[in-house]
């Protein structure tokens, strides 16, 4: 769960049950999916430097800020991906 | 409103709401709510009694002879109300009576879905097979990552469905 998987495939459910064509899905997917992994990366990057520097932080960090910020990061990303899709 | 201003405003919110969360026994109040409910409703559906854990334990789904630790984060479980709420507050077009009615709503439905894990957790646990483990783990991704955003996007539907060009409602039905 911690891996971020989930909210890839909240994503990706989205992308997929978006009425759009499969070639605007594909799309979604393709660039979405690897800009995903990739704020991802940077969470884990980030909570591995907290643990190093601040482990007191990093359940503050692990299971409130990052939580918050990668679903809305998610959503606007799903949002202006559905905005363009057309 | 533009995305970016949406994003901004969420940010702003998800802070404050953040620092009141941390700075106030909401996290032990929404917890222990939780655990009365569940184990009200618990008995009742399955037979399967909630009883406290054992000091700094985890709280235990009873059903002589068997036993199932309720082993969930519940910080990590509670904390989605965060985001829920600073999503709600977020979303432009609702007037201020409106967003409150929406955020209680909103936080009625999330702890239903809260509710539901841990009532059905001793039986995706004790009960252990394919079907369980694809269903505790859906249950999972709901609870703890998918709830917030889905219960964000059903509710606020008609005020973000501008910006979804595919689900706009056809020019002639608008009023």
């Amino acid at each position: 769960m911690c891996s971020g998987i989930f909210v890839l495939m909240l994503f990706a459910s989205f992308v997929l049950a978006y009425p759009t064509s499969w070639r605007a899905r594909a799309v979604g997917l393709g660039v979405g999916i690897p800009a995903l992994f990739a704020v991802n990366v940077v969470r884990i990057g980030t909570l591995a430097r907290i643990v190093e520097i601040y482990p007191g932080a990093f359940v503050y960090f692990h299971e409130y800020v990052w939580q918050g910020v990668f679903m809305v990061v998610v959503l606007v990303g799903a949002i202006a991906w559905a905005e363009h899709s057309e | 409103m533009s995305k970016l201003r949406f994003l901004a405003t969420f940010l702003l919110f998800f802070a404050i709401l953040l620092a009141l969360w941390n700075r106030t026994p909401a996290a032990e109040w929404y917890t222990g709510a939780l655990l009365y409910a569940a184990a009200a409703l618990g008995p009742a559906l399955h037979g399967w009694i909630l009883e406290p854990g054992a000091a700094g334990g985890f709280p235990v789904w009873v059903r002589d002879p068997a036993r199932v630790d309720l082993k969930i984060h519940f910080d990590a479980l509670a904390v989605g109300l965060v985001p829920l709420l600073a999503l709600v507050a977020a979303t432009p077009g609702l007037a201020p009576l409106r967003h409150l009615r929406t955020a209680a709503l909103a936080a009625v439905l999330f702890f239903a879905v809260d509710v539901a894990i841990i009532v059905l957790f001793p039986l995706l646990v004790h009960y252990n097979n394919a079907a369980t483990d694809i269903g505790g783990t859906f249950l999972g991704m709901i609870g703890f990552v998918g709830a917030p955003a889905i219960i964000w996007f059903v509710l606020t539907f008609p005020q973000i469905r501008p910006w979804l060009p595919s689900l706009r409602r056809p020019a002639a039905l608008r009023n």
